[in-house]
This record gives structure tokens, C-alpha cells and sequence, in this order.
């Protein structure tokens, strides 16, 4: 897919390889986006946004260069082969030679995410007419801020690769998200929530969303008179979104092998040994119902279902074509860039804990003394993957006692070590569920990209919680 | 791209008033891991929003590439614009109410670095942290990125604002690894200085040493130490939002009404100052044009007012300060701050930690981000902390949670605010001794 009035990306890459380059991948990317803000019940943000640009990445003499550009004139993307080239031969001149991995051999591949209603094709007044309809049900509950707003984005990816490979990848992801305020007596809470899909404008149609918006309103002004959590260890049980943040944060960027190759993991070293729990087994894969699409990576190899935990022991990392080549593994396709304009780094697609037997409400009942955690309303979590700390945070939670929700508690956040958590994981649910967001993502070194989290529901046996 | 003609051209297919805004930003970026150059790329791109009202109706489009169709993209913001519903507040886009003031935000010496350049910087900045690590055990660069580059905005609408400001950016994060420890550093401003970043290695391995075999602690309430970076960390995250006057104005603010009241010590004076030479937020505009002015929102503990945008401004019949800045081209401009300054008070953090009878003293965290503007409160997960009792380090300590109120941490539980100020990543804070601190452990 070359972008118009560029010159054929196969062009660039003879060319790299004319300057002296022994691999080339030219990275082109096509990108739309709405975004629509009604804050409280003004529109504060209605705009679309086009995106096109080009990145080259180039390795000379073993070492790694990139140029992008996002002015797509001749003259402009020679440039930028011709910088790739020049930065790669820095590299090689005082840094790390590298290797990379073979993602073929297989031609030619192409995916495209599944819609039937295209959300650019829908009138603005629509879409602003769905959440003027939202504010207006949850004006009457006498919140302090009502928020909604409403995303879409296209993305369109091909990478093109001296190796003679071509992969493409498009998708399409909608969502909408409620941010709201409430206040009593000089105290404020506030809590968001939002939905999105791989999918078109039919999901925002199906979608119940009054319910949605009700429950999150009842669930701030019951917040605003719950305690906070006193700090300490307690049994938790956490919800499918809970789960998905706790194992991205716990365990999914200590096992990118970019991180593991620079030192900077607690898991490196470790493949073959218990990490965890023997109930616990952990997957990342690029399609699974929920989540965001990535049957490719951004260096054009196909994403394969990896494991990355079994039964407890650790299998594997996550790769890209560098990071295979240096362990002498197969890649896994789980190299992505933020865009264009970014290198590659290793990144997560959809992570999340395999099912296992237990009900839910069996986790509850047998746990004495704890806390039943809600990712629902979490602002998100980080981790310091060579200290070997995580942290994420909570919405609204329960405290549980003698296997009952006894009250609601408030500001949860959890504090957890890589290597000890997941071995006191001891209840592992049957039901999976799988979430991502067009509203954020995941962020490494200055890039956010999408990505998918969840599991089942997980019971962990003891946990730091603050409040 | 002639931005003066799609601004025309912009008001000739309909629009009322209309505002272009552009983007550049030229440079590059090196990582490096395990102790060697691993990548370098280079970066250039411009990015074009334009929005325009129809009535007081609003739309926008953003353009990252080729523009093509000039007519197209104006027509789609117009469309925009006609089916969005009417904002009552709305005044216009901003007029120049008065000329920015003169700062230093371009440091030719960024400009003048080229890719070979960061290669041997970084090869300096590990050889370094190997240099300071003799004596102490094996010190090694586990990461480290380095961007900068120069950036330019222009901003120009249908009211007569034309401005262009020409920034540099420098950032340089690393993470040091040494024997069972680490520790992170970062320089990050608008110059660019070899020896500083040099110096930021040889700090992240003396940092590290003082965090071998961390443990957790008892939870609690305890007195804490924070650190003038973990200081910086806090007020921006928990503190600095509720100063917005979008967010004042919207509900989402606890110091709505509170303008002359006191909200927090009154050892605590909290500047915006647009002016500092060479740092992240130094601008002599903000994003829609309109100059920006040095200002105290919170004076000796009292609060004096807001950061605007023009359209808060106008909204609350005050003047602009200059605070307007977007996140994508064609977004509204949010009230944000430019650089943060606490003034310092007198001591530093070794003579607080001397003075704790049993406490913590906060060096790093992780997850203060997630602290909560609207609630006031503060929460992360302590990375790199001492234990103190008797003014003694006891122990190195991580894996626990720091919780509380921001509003209590630096009102009545504020003991002192050190003279010892760090500057870096567009914050000047000193160090904080705290009483009333949660923690979970």
C-alpha cells in the first residue's frame, strides 16, 4: 500500500540496499480518527485526524538505523532511507551489532479486522446526538461532571521487508467512555469507565449503554461515602479487568526480550523454572475476542499464540526479530511501534491468564478476610521490572469478610513483586474475558500502543493494599 | 504549506472565524542497552490542525502527512463545525492581548548534534557510570534513551494572532544496574550540556548503592521524607490539575470557590513561570498565541486564582495567563501549567532524614500518576526508600504503597520544605518532610 504520490516502496528498499544496507523495512502507515468530548453537555473536542507517514529501518554493518518522515515527496523519503542508512552505520561504528531473525518466508499477507457499519460513514450529528442522549440520562443525578466521549480510529499498516516479504494490517476500533464527578459535603470522587471494540459504528448501536452510564453513576455516589481501604496484606480477589492489569503490569513487560536482553528483568534467566503458581498459565496472542487486532507485527511477522507461562513455569518471551535472533529462538511477533515515526520495541499484544475451574462467587465465598478488587474505574498501573515492583490502582472495591461483600471501599491501590505474587495465586476462575481500549494503551519509552488484557477471575492469597 | 491561504480559504468556504495550528519537530533518538549502542533514528515530522467556528459551533481537523486536497480538509472541518450543538461560552479564538516575554527556550547546541554525536554520548555516559561504580560493585547502563531535537509551533487565526516560537528539546532517561540494586536518572530541559548527563550516570550509581536488599516495612502511619523529584511527582499529578480553570469551571476541582482561602501550608508558594531559562515549559506563547506571564496560583498557602486557557479566561471575565496548551493539533487547548516552581524553604533532605524519629524516606515511586486531582489524593508504590528511626538508616525499602490526601501532605501534615531544589523535566522542587503518611507494607 503505497501512500499517494509517494514513490513504490520497493524502490526504497533497493535503494537502502544500493547504500549499503544488508536488510531494509520500509514501514507505511495510514491513519484516521474522531474524537468527539461532550463535557457536560458542551462539546468541548469534535475533530478528525489524518495521519500518513513512512519509516524506514535499516541494518548496516550490523548495526540498527531508523528515519521517518511524514513528507512523503521523493525527495523527502530518499532522505529518509538515506538517514536510516547513515544512522545504522553510527551504530555499527561504536555500539551493538546485531542479528535479525527471518519472519519467512510468506509473501505476501494481508489482514483486515471484521465491520459492517463503517463509524467515518456516520453523520456527526449522530454520533453527537448519542452522547447529548447519555449527558441528558445522567444530568438528573446531581454529579458535578458528566463527561462522555466517543473515539474511533482506522489504522492501516504495511511493512515491506528486503527479505521479500509484504504484510498488511488493517483494523478498525470504536469506543465510548463516561467520566464522572460527584461531590458531597466537600468531598469528590471521580470514576471512568468506557467500552471498546474491534469493530464498527454496529457495536456503539448494540451496545446497552444506559445501564452502563446508570451503574457507573450509582457506583460514584456510593463511592463518595465509603472508606478508604486501611493499608496492609489481604486475600484479593480481582475481576476480569483487575486481572488483565495486575498480569500486563506483573508480568507481561518483564517478559518483552528486549527488557530480559538488557538486563533490566527479574525473569531473565529463567525459562524452564516456576514463577508462579502451577495454576496459572498465561498466553499472549495477537486475535482473541475483545481484544485489539494484531495478527502482525510492525516488523511484518505474523503473531503467533505464545505461551508464556504454563502450569506455573515460565516458557517463554515475547520477541521481536532482534530479540529471537540474539536467544536463538523463533520470533514471535510481538514487535510494534507506536507509528511510523517510532522505532520498534518489544510490546504485549492481548495478554491475559488462561481460565481454569473455579465460579466467581466460589473465590468469594471461601475467602475469610480480604478484598474483592474492581478494575473497573483503575487509572492503570506501572512496574519497575529490574527492581522486580508492580503497582496498579483500583475503582470502587469491596471489602470481604467470612465470604461476603461487606461494604464498598475506596483509592485501592495494590503493590506486588514479579517473582512472589503470582506463586500465591490459589483460585483461578472459568470466566475469561478479554478487554482493549481505542481511548489508551499501554506506554514504554515514550510510546503508547493498543493493547488487550483480562483473564478470569483470580484469587491471590495475599497482596499489599493501600487506601 | 501556505498557512495564511488555508486560513483564508478557510473563512471564503463558510467558517466565521478560523485558527490554524502547526507542529514540527527535526531530531533524533538513541538507545542503549546492557551497556552498549543498540539504536538511532531520526525523526522528522510536521503536524497541521485546523479548526474552525461557524456561529458558536466548533470543529476541527488534524493533519499528520500530505495534505492534499486543501479544499477537502477544509470542507470536513466545516462540516464538523455545522453538525456539532453550540457551546454558549464560546468567545472566539484568542486575541493577542499582549507580546510574550522574552525567554530562552533554543539552545543552538541541541540543534547542532547529529546521530554520531549520541552514540558517543552514550558510549560516555556508560564509561561513566562504569567510573563510578569502581569501589561500590559492578555498575552497568541497563537503558538509556536519548531525544532531542528542535520543535517549532505557529499558531495563526482570524483574529490577528500570528506567532511562531522555535524551541529545542532534550531528554535523556537511564536506568542504572548495580550488583542486586538500580536506580533512574533523567536530564530533560531545552539544553543540552555533555557534563550534566555525565553527571545524571554518576548519580543514578551512587543512588543505587544506597538501595541494596530492599525490603518492605510494617504498614502505617509514618513521617515521611520525599525527595524533590517525588515532591514534583505529587503536586503534578494530585495537585496541579485542581488548578485548571477548565476544571474549576466543570466540576472536577476541589478549589472551586475557594480563590482567597487558605489550601495549603503556608510554607507551600506554588509558581508558573513561562520564563526559566532553558527548561521543558520556558515559551514565550502558549499554543493559541497569547503571551505567557510568570504567576503564583498559590501564594505562602493562599489561593490567588487559576491557569487559563482564553476561552476560561473569557468564561470567568479574567485576563488570560497564557496557559493554553493542546495535545493533538486540532484539540481545544487545555489550562496547563509551563514549568513548575516551588519556592524552597530552608534545610535539606539529609538534615530532615536525621530528624525522623521513625520514617520513611521516598527517593523513587511508581504509579504516582495514578494519583487522583478531583479526590486530592496521592497514592504510588515505593521502588527506593530508606527505613529511619532515631535519624539511622535501618533498612533500604520497596514494595510498599504511600497513600493520603495531598491536600493534608502539604497543609497541616507539611513539616518543612528544603532549600535543596532539583530542576529537571520542567519542575523546580525541593525535598518535603511529611507527617501523616499511609503505608501499606
Amino acid at each position: 500500500m503505497p501512500a499517494e504520490g509517494s514513490p513504490d516502496p520497493w524502490d526504497l528498499v533497493k535503494l537502502g540496499e544500493r547504500l549499503g544496507a544488508e536488510r531494509l523495512r520500509v514501514f507505511v502507515q495510514r491513519r484516521y480518527s474522531e474524537v468527539f468530548v461532550l463535557d457536560n453537555g458542551v462539546l468541548r473536542q469534535a475533530s478528525a485526524g489524518y495521519v500518513t507517514g513512512l519509516g524506514v529501518e535499516a541494518l548496516v554493518e550490523g548495526g540498527l538505523g531508523y528515519a521517518s518522515t511524514n513528507e512523503l515527496d521523493e525527495g523527502s523519503v530518499k532522505r529518509a532511507v538515506e538517514m536510516a542508512v547513515r544512522t545504522g552505520r553510527a551504530v555499527a561504528r561504536a555500539g551493538r551489532k546485531v542479528r535479525l531473525a527471518e519472519a519467512g518466508p510468506f509473501g505476501k499477507l494481508a489482514f483486515s479486522s471484521t465491520f459492517s457499519s463503517e463509524p467515518a460513514d456516520v453523520d456527526v450529528s449522530e454520533k453527537v446526538g448519542l452522547l447529548t442522549w447519555i449527558y441528558g440520562l445522567l444530568r438528573p443525578r446531581g454529579l458535578s461532571s458528566v463527561t462522555v466521549s466517543l473515539a474511533y480510529e482506522k489504522d492501516e499498516r504495511t511493512v515491506l521487508s528486503s527479505t521479500g516479504e509484504e504484510a498488511s494490517c488493517s483494523y478498525r476500533m470504536v469506543g465510548l467512555s463516561i467520566g464522572l464527578v460527584a461531590c458531597s459535603a466537600g468531598s469528590c470522587e471521580s470514576l471512568r469507565d468506557q467500552r471498546s471494540m474491534v469493530a464498527g459504528w454496529e457495536f456503539v448501536k448494540r451496545f446497552d449503554w444506559a445501564p452502563f452510564a446508570e451503574e457507573l453513576a450509582e457506583t460514584v455516589i456510593a463511592s463518595l461515602r465509603a472508606p478508604h481501604v486501611e493499608p496492609g496484606r489481604y486475600a484479593v480477589v480481582m475481576d476480569n479487568e483487575a486481572v488483565g492489569l495486575l498480569i500486563h503490569e506483573a508480568f507481561g513487560h518483564a517478559s518483552e526480550a528486549d527488557i530480559v536482553l538488557s538486563g533490566g528483568s527479574v525473569l531473565e534467566g529463567l525459562v524452564g523454572r516456576a514463577v508462579a503458581s502451577e495454576l496459572v498459565s498465561i498466553a499472549d496472542t495477537g486475535v482473541v475476542e475483545g481484544g485489539a487486532f494484531l495478527p502482525i507485527d510492525d516488523e511484518g511477522t505474523p503473531k503467533r499464540r505464545t505461551s508464556i507461562v504454563e502450569k506455573g513455569v515460565l516458557r517463554s518471551y515475547l520477541h521481536s526479530l532482534r530479540t529471537a535472533a540474539e536467544m536463538g529462538t523463533e520470533p514471535t511477533g510481538n514487535a510494534r511501534a507506536a507509528s511510523y515515526a517510532d522505532q520498534t520495541l518489544v510490546r504485549q499484544t492481548n495478554i491475559f491468564v488462561e481460565p481454569g475451574d473455579w465460579r466467581p462467587e466460589e473465590m468469594l465465598r471461601e475467602t475469610k478476610r480480604g478484598v474483592y478488587v474492581k478494575g473497573r474505574g483503575s487509572r492503570g498501573g506501572e512496574v519497575n521490572t529490574l527492581v522486580g515492583s508492580f503497582t496498579f490502582t483500583a475503582g470502587p472495591s469491596y471489602f470481604v469478610e467470612n465470604g461476603e461483600a461487606r461494604g464498598l471501599v475506596r483509592g485501592v491501590i495494590l503493590t506486588g513483586s514479579i517473582l512472589e505474587t503470582l506463586k500465591r495465586v490459589d483460585a483461578v476462575g472459568r470466566d475469561l474475558v478479554v478487554s482493549t481500549s481505542v481511548f489508551g494503551g499501554c506506554g514504554k519509552m515514550g510510546q503508547t500502543v493498543r493493547v488487550g488484557d483480562g483473564g478470569p477471575h483470580v484469587r491471590v492469597s495475599e497482596m499489599v493494599v493501600g487506601g | 504549506m501556505n498557512v495564511r491561504k488555508l486560513l483564508s480559504e478557510a473563512l471564503r468556504e463558510g467558517a466565521n472565524e478560523a485558527e490554524v495550528f502547526v507542529v514540527g519537530f527535526k531530531g533524533y533518538e538513541a538507545t542503549t542497552t546492557r551497556g552498549m549502542v543498540e539504536r538511532v533514528s531520526a525523526i522528522e515530522e510536521t503536524k497541521l490542525g485546523l479548526r474552525v467556528a461557524i456561529g458558536k459551533r466548533v470543529g476541527g481537523v488534524a493533519i499528520s502527512g500530505p495534505v492534499g486536497d486543501l479544499g477537502e480538509v477544509i470542507r470536513r472541518a466545516i462540516s464538523i463545525a455545522r453538525s456539532s450543538t453550540e457551546d454558549v461560552h464560546w468567545a472566539g479564538f484568542a486575541e493577542q492581548t499582549r507580546r510574550g516575554p522574552e525567554v530562552r527556550c533554543y539552545d543552538k547546541r541541541v540543534a547542532e548534534v547529529g546521530p554520531e554525536d549520541l552514540v558517543d554520548l552514550h558510549r560516555l555516559l556508560v564509561e561513566r557510570a562504569r567510573e563510578e561504580g569502581r569501589g561500590l560493585g559492578k555498575a552497568e547502563v541497563v537503558g538509556a534513551l536519548t531525544r532531542l531535537g528542535v520543535g517549532t509551533v505557529r499558531v495563526l487565526n482570524s483574529r490577528g494572532v500570528d506567532v511562531e516560537v522555535e524551541y529545542t528539546v532534550h531528554g535523556t532517561w537511564l536506568e542504572v544496574g548495580l550488583e542486586d540494586s538500580s536506580f533512574a536518572a533523567s536530564r530533560v530541559s531545552a539544553r543540552f550540556l555533555v557534563d550534566d548527563v555525565l553527571e545524571a550516570s554518576a548519580e543514578a550509581v551512587r543512588k543505587a548503592s544506597m538501595f541494596r536488599k530492599a525490603k518492605p516495612v510494617d504498614s502505617g502511619v509514618y513521617e515521611v521524607v520525599l525527595a524533590p523529584e517525588v515532591v514534583a511527582d505529587f503536586l503534578e499529578s494530585a495537585f496541579l490539575p485542581a488548578l485548571s480553570a477548565l476544571n474549576v469551571l466543570e466540576g472536577r476541582s476541589p478549589l472551586a470557590g475557594r480563590v482567597g482561602q487558605r489550601v495549603l501550608s503556608e510554607l507551600v508558594t506554588v509558581i508558573d513561570d513561562p520564563t526559566l531559562e532553558l527548561e521543558s515549559g520556558t515559551r514565550p506563547y502558549d499554543d493559541e498565541g497569547v503571551g505567557t506571564t510568570r504567576k503564583e496560583p498559590v501564594s505562602r498557602g493562599e489561593l490567588w486564582g487559576f491557569v487559563h486557557s482564553y476561552y476560561t479566561a473569557m468564561r470567568m471575565g479574567e485576563e488570560p495567563t497564557g496557559n493554553g496548551f493542546r495535545g493533538s493539533p486540532a484539540s481545544s487547548p487545555m489550562p496547563s501549567f509551563t514549568n513548575l516552581v516551588v519556592k524552597p524553604g530552608s534545610g535539606r533532605l539529609e538534615d530532615f532524614t536525621r530528624d525522623l524519629r521513625r520514617g520513611l524516606v521516598v527517593y523513587a515511586t511508581i504509579g504516582h500518576w495514578t494519583s487522583d486531582p478531583v479526590s486530592g489524593r496521592a497514592r504510588a508504590t515505593v521502588t527506593h526508600g530508606l527505613l529511619v528511626s532515631g535519624g539511622e538508616v535501618l533498612q533500604p525499602v520497596a514494595g510498599v504503597n504511600i497513600t493520603g490526601s495531598v491536600y493534608d501532605w502539604f497543609g497541616d501534615g507539611l513539616v518543612a520544605l528544603g532549600s535543596d531544589v532539583v530542576t529537571n523535566e520542567g519542575a523546580s522542587t525541593p525535598s518535603a518532610f511529611v507527617r501523616g503518611v499511609r503505608v501499606g507494607g
